[in-house]
């Protein structure tokens, strides 16, 4: 068992928007965008060990069922069956709470997966210089879903194996009522956020391609209609973010030139305040995500991010709004150069 | 790694004489690539300018340092920290955060001007322009700045991460720059 037994829950859709996010977010690397997805898995891992949620052991295979009983006890995945014959491994889901994206994403031909136990996974076999290619995969009239892998070096690893199942025979319930710890949530969030700082701000774009498949993730999945005023449109995904339960509250105050943002009881507030103490810049946060990627679509790019932590899980978000759309003289600019 | 990156961007550029190059960088290997990128204008040109919209001069300043490169040549024209204004220090500047693109061409020119000396510029990101701009303006920045540079007689390299389709300004920019490398 872990030592994060899960007290408080968020929907599993709020997390579900973000994974779906990053995996289109990284299609275009094709394969490469796996390398990409794993690093969130490293963050994972930071957070849960940071946090005493799974605790770190010297012998891989106690650390790696550590990580799988953290997500079990989220409720991420009713139960991993493993087994190991030789250079075989086969795993066994039951009720595991990425099937429904898995499909979703599989049927859209993008081949990457950001399942987080998986990711955690994936990153833990890395740094013990393990890795795991898919042979075979099959998902039971249950909802079961069986991968096979051959144990290979790191740079032979894959997560999906030559002939990938046909998951458009696979009937799967939505996620949409399915709820998950909180820890869980956290620990993911931070990972996305953790990930790709060594990339410094242009980051940033990285996230924003997450928040925009974010988007599309609620207009197809969960049927969101989100109108052409983009106030109207963030007033839609505060409401969806906080029935989801990401904050009790998310209030809006938008002009032109700034977007202020107040949350109430914010579920994102531990992993926030974590990455500001840590010297983080960039944020994960799920409405804010998609809340750049309405912004960018009506033509503002938000320029630069403020946060503060309050009190009882409560923080701000003040970003400044630039028109994209303005022009660059280049021949004035040029003779200014000239000048100086 | 880095030396990998070294070693294309110094058989890419073999035959050209002051080149102005456009790096297309694999995200995966950013760090390395920039460093190796780095080794090859610190040993072929004597002083240069490293334009950073990415990360904060002293953070730079370190992780150059670290890998082995100089940076007593470098002077940084730092677009990321934030500063209440303009700064200017005897080895870098600070624009503030998020500067607009006219305010970079200036503060680009004046580290131009500094001295007389030979230089390389490198300009990381145009990736991150592309957060506060649109790609239409991004490359009007990158021509001029390209152009400049030919006039300055500097050789150098605008980078930026490989992107998809979308935010993709690699073809608009191409036909300003000697060469194309993909490192």
């Amino acid at each position: 068992m872990s030592d994060a037994v899960a007290a408080e829950s968020i929907q599993l859709a709020v997390l579900d928007s973000v994974l779906y996010g990053a995996a289109k977010a990284f299609d275009y690397l094709g394969i490469r965008g796996q390398v990409m997805l794993d690093k969130v898995g490293e963050g994972i891992l930071e957070y849960c060990i940071k946090k005493g949620f799974v605790k770190r052991f010297d012998d891989p295979i106690q650390f790696a069922f550590g990580i799988v009983a953290f997500f079990k006890d989220n409720g991420y995945v009713a139960d991993v069956e493993f087994s190991q014959d030789g250079e075989i491994i086969t795993l066994t889901m039951r009720d595991w709470g990425y099937l429904p994206l898995l499909s979703k994403l599989r049927n859209q031909d993008c081949f990457l997966l950001s399942c987080p136990l998986c990711l955690a996974n994936n990153s833990f076999r890395r740094a013990n210089s393990v890795g795991w290619k898919a042979i075979n995969e099959r998902v039971t009239a249950d909802g079961d879903y069986t991968i096979q892998f051959r144990v290979v070096s790191p740079s032979a690893a894959s997560n999906v194996p030559r002939e990938p199942y046909n998951m458009s025979t696979v009937k799967v319930e939505s996620n949409r009522r399915k709820r998950i710890g909180l820890p869980a949530f956290e620990a993911t969030e931070y990972g996305l956020a953790w990930a790709f700082d060594y990339l410094g701000a242009q980051a940033q774009l990285l996230l924003d391609n997450v928040g925009s498949g974010a988007i599309e993730f609620l207009q197809s999945e969960l049927h969101m209609q989100l109108p052409k005023n983009h106030r109207k449109s963030l007033q839609e995904l505060s409401s969806f973010y906080t029935q989801g339960g990401l904050a009790d509250r998310i209030d809006l105050n938008l002009s032109d030139s700034k977007l202020e943002v107040a949350f109430t009881n914010y579920r994102y507030a531990p992993v926030l305040e974590r990455l500001l103490d840590e010297g983080y810049r960039l944020t994960s946060c799920p409405f804010t995500l998609t809340a750049r990627a309405v912004l960018r679509d009506a033509g503002y790019a938000a320029t630069d991010m403020q946060w503060m932590v309050l009190d009882n899980r409560r923080a701000e978000m003040k970003m400044g709004l630039r028109i994209t759309g303005q022009e660059f003289d280049e021949d004035k600019i040029g003779r200014i150069m000239d000048r100086v | 790694m880095s030396s990998d990156a070294y070693t294309s961007v110094a058989e890419s550029l073999e035959d050209l004489e002051r080149p102005v190059l456009l790096a297309l960088i694999d995200p995966i290997r950013y760090q390395d690539a920039v460093v190796g990128l780095l080794r090859y204008f610190t040993a072929n040109v004597p002083q240069g300018i490293y334009v950073s919209l990415n990360k904060p001069f002293a953070v730079l300043t370190k992780a150059f340092s670290k890998a082995g490169i100089q940076t007593s040549n470098l002077f940084f024209v730092d677009g990321i920290t934030n500063v209440p204004a303009i700064e200017e220090n005897p080895d870098h500047s600070c624009l503030g955060s998020g500067v607009d693109l006219s305010n970079l061409c200036i503060g680009i020119s004046k580290a131009v001007n500094r001295n007389a000396d030979e230089k390389f510029i490198v300009l990381d990101s145009l990736s991150t322009l592309l957060i506060y701009n649109d790609p239409r303006a991004v490359a009007k920045f990158a021509h001029l700045l390209t152009e400049k540079m030919r006039r300055w007689n500097t050789s150098g390299s605008l980078l930026t991460v490989e992107m998809n389709a979308e935010r993709d300004v690699v073809s608009q920019l191409a036909p300003f720059c000697d060469k194309v490398v993909k490192i």
